[in-house]
């Protein structure tokens, strides 16, 4: 029993202290679980269900319906779960193997890795295949519709399914309390139709094309066997401590998933927004962070000591603090069709008199165009980044090397560059991150037409724009998938660099 | 003639001019284009920087047609109340961090830390869905509130937090203040230039807010500037002359405080390097 009066004065002290800290951190991580933890399982919980923001709930609840395809199940956000569960497997293998990496051997490590790997090839490719044939399915469903002027989206939608035009609707009455069974019951029943047709068509696909992904898992295969072998350890086997090996697989990992579905169905099927916003995203975190490496030079620049530098680090630092939005507009008379550039190039003579190129309607250029926005704001922030990461490196050595008689880009080259490796790193980290996140230049600029949605402007447009449906199911789905994608590369910067590393 | 090191800094000058051209130029057009008069040809085949027509007719048409002013207050209101509430939580976590030894402190710094690993855009379609279930889409408190807990803010105060000398938090015990005024009237003012360090970062937090508010606000006269710009492109169809007036007013105040704060921008982001 316990009795206040009886205990210790320690215990008392020990106790009230207890409970005087939960108090202060009691709103902080009331928010947080409201705000943050249950959106992470509820969005996986909704990211299987097919969930529209009109279908308004009879009852408190939900009400939910079902859409079939002619085989006996398919909730539509299910059809992103096979990527979703690979991508979670993924993450949770690695994960947890960076975690023991410090206990386990190097042999169960590796064995393990190589089961994942083969598992990951036999069963992902078919999957992948079948649900993004699905996915666009939904989603040029939901684009033909035409709409009158005066029509509200939505309406027309409820409307369709109402009449069940187009697509075979089963409308079902499920209670609220009922529905996280139907959610189960339909991922098993999912699974097993996975299952089926990985038997049915392994043959198949590999006769369909499917060597593509299985040459490129294979060669990550042997890519990270290779990284493994030569990656600055002696090979021993039985040998403990080895805890960044996972990790690099684990990032090798999810970005063949990534490139394999994008490599797939950059050649083999028509496009869909799904597979559009996967392409965006891709080209972006391959253009945009390698470029950003640009702002060491700027660095070096504003970081000599001349009358007046401090100005140019100010000036070159106004677009980080303007805010994206009025970056995005200033960029947008620059770039559009009456604008800026165009007469530019008319009056030099590049362009005929009353020619235009539409910078941000054409499809081939909109999303450079785009991207060199993100670049442009970003150099400035990266620049003050590199300039501490500079004022780290000693004069002695500049100086050193300058007697030596190195010549200006010998001493970028061989002295700054190795020296900032680890700043470089960490920046490049930082902005494969923002690249992945880029919502507002594209808003702004483009609003996602010219095929310039990113993963980011899907989950918006899925979920809140009249355009996309309001599937909150789909978008969720996006969203999961982008947070995997998103985490592991923090999760690596955060075993890198610590939680400094974020603001 | 020149030596060799003058012609190095003359180079050296002239990259760097062309560097800040090169990242000023699209402002300096606007503000060129928002002083254009309304006979002028701003679609004209050549462009032209001074305006043969210089007028502020933009100006005011953007102040009588949109509310720019609403606009402008409802920015304020929204950082205001972020800043307000994002210290706020961040001080009360973080002393409790700092100062207090409790049963699974190791496990609550992980839960606060983890979060930074989930992107906001991922949250975003659930938060939705719980502020409509309160009952709050359209109101400030619903933008405020799912970015109200600022972890990198408590991180930074839990360091300050913890360097403060017990001989203090003791004798203040000793005259017998409660905990909560220990916190306010003795911690928090020792911790200020941190506050103040977190109060700018979370200052360009809100002001350049826009996704989020996006989403929750459906009132246009609840919107904050950024969302406010996207309302005037939809008003003034692509009339580039407003649309830029537009822009220049909304940044001129960030503008302002940026000059006023810049050494705390500065040390804020290299403080995400330094480790």
């Amino acid at each position: 029993m316990f009795i206040w009066r009886n205990l210790s004065y320690k215990r008392k002290l020990e106790l009230r202290k207890n409970a005087i800290s939960y108090g202060f951190l009691f709103l902080p991580l009331l928010l947080l679980t409201v705000f943050k933890f249950y959106p992470i399982f509820r969005g996986i919980y909704i990211s299987f269900l097919d969930y529209n923001i009109f279908k308004h709930p009879v009852v408190g609840g939900i009400q939910q319906f079902l859409i079939k395809f002619g085989d006996n199940f398919s909730l539509s956000g299910l059809s992103t779960s096979p990527l979703l569960l690979t991508l979670l497997g993924a993450t949770g293998i690695c994960a947890g193997l960076s975690l023991l990496s410090d206990r386990t051997s190097r042999t169960v490590q590796i064995g393990l890795i190589f089961f994942f790997l083969i598992i990951l090839t036999i069963i992902s490719g078919p999957v992948i295949n079948e649900t993004m044939t699905e996915i666009n399915y939904t989603v040029r469903q939901d684009r033909v519709l035409p709409l009158e002027s005066g029509q509200n989206y939505a309406d027309v939608l409820k409307k369709r399914y109402e009449n069940k035009e187009n697509i075979e609707v089963v409308t079902e009455k499920i209670d609220e309390d009922k529905l996280h069974i139907q959610v189960i019951k339909s991922m098993w029943v999912g699974l097993q139709h996975y299952n089926r047709m990985f038997i049915n068509r392994k043959f198949q696909s590999f006769a369909n094309g499917n060597y593509w992904y299985l040459a490129l898992v294979v060669a990550v295969f042997f890519g990270g066997f290779f990284l493994y072998l030569y990656s600055g350890e002696e090979f021993e086997l039985g040998r403990l401590s080895f805890s960044t090996f996972p990790l690099k697989i684990f990032v090798f990992t999810l970005l063949a998933v990534f490139l394999a579905i994008t490599w797939r169905y950059l050649f083999h099927s028509e496009s869909s927004l799904f597979y559009q916003g996967m392409k965006n995203s891709l080209t972006y975190i391959l253009v945009v962070p390698p470029l950003q490496i640009a702002s060491v030079l700027v660095a070096i620049l504003v970081n000599q000591r001349i009358p007046g530098v401090r100005i140019f680090r100010t000036l070159f630092y106004i677009p980080v603090i303007s805010g994206v939005v009025i970056i995005g507009y200033t960029w947008k008379m620059v770039f559009s069709s009456t604008g800026l550039l165009n007469g530019v190039l008319r009056s030099v003579g590049l362009l005929a008199q009353g020619e235009t190129i539409a910078w941000l309607g054409n499809s081939s250029i909109a999303l450079w165009v785009v991207m060199f926005v993100t670049f442009w704001r970003g150099i400035g922030y990266y620049m003050i980044l590199y300039l501490a990461g500079l004022q780290g490196v000693s004069k002695d050595v500049i100086e050193a090397a300058k007697v030596d008689g190195a010549s200006g880009w010998q001493l970028i080259r061989r002295i700054y560059f190795p020296l900032l490796k680890p700043t470089i790193i960490v920046c490049s980290m930082l902005s494969t991150i923002a690249a992945l996140k880029v919502f507002s230049e594209i808003y702004v600029l483009t609003r996602g037409t010219a095929d310039t949605q990113t993963m980011v402007y899907l989950i918006y447009q899925k979920a809140f724009d009249p355009d996309g449906g309001f599937h909150l199911g789909l978008s969720s789905a996006l969203a999961v998938v982008l947070s995997i994608v998103i985490g592991g590369i923090s999760l690596l910067l955060f075993r890198l660099r610590g939680k400094e590393a974020y603001v | 003639m020149f030596n060799y090191s003058q012609i190095r800094k003359i180079g050296l000058y002239a990259i760097l001019m062309m560097l800040a051209v090169f990242f000023t130029f699209p402002f300096f057009w606007a503000v060129s284009t928002s002083f254009k008069g309304r006979g002028e040809n701003i679609y004209s085949a050549t462009p032209h920087w001074i305006p043969r027509q210089p007028t502020l007719n933009n100006y005011v048409r953007l102040f009588q047609e949109v509310p720019i002013l609403k606009y402008f207050f409802n920015s304020v209101l929204i950082t205001v109340m972020g800043v307000a509430v994002d210290v706020l939580l961040a001080a009360l976590a973080a002393y409790a961090l700092g100062r207090f030894d409790f049963w699974g402190k190791p496990i609550i710094t992980a839960v606060i830390i983890a979060p930074l690993m989930i992107p906001v855009q991922g949250t975003i379609v659930v938060n939705y869905l719980t502020i409509k279930g309160m009952g709050l889409v359209n109101t400030y408190i619903a933008v405020v509130l799912p970015y109200s807990v600022y972890i990198i803010g408590i991180f930074i105060l839990r360091e300050a937090f913890a360097k403060v000398p017990n001989s203090l938090e003791e004798s203040a015990r000793m005259d017998g203040a409660g905990e909560l005024r220990i916190w306010w009237q003795i911690m928090l003012p020792i911790v200020r230039p941190q506050l103040a360090a977190i109060s700018i970062l979370a200052f360009v937090r809100f002001w350049n807010f826009f996704m989020w508010p996006l989403i929750i606000l459906k009132d246009e006269a609840k919107y904050p500037l950024p969302v406010g710009l996207t309302a005037l492109e939809a008003s003034f169809q692509q009339d580039f002359r407003v649309i830029a007036a537009g822009t220049i007013v909304s940044v001129i105040p960030i503008l302002i405080f940026f000059f006023f704060t810049q050494q705390f921008f500065v040390e804020g982001t290299q403080g995400a390097i330094k480790g």
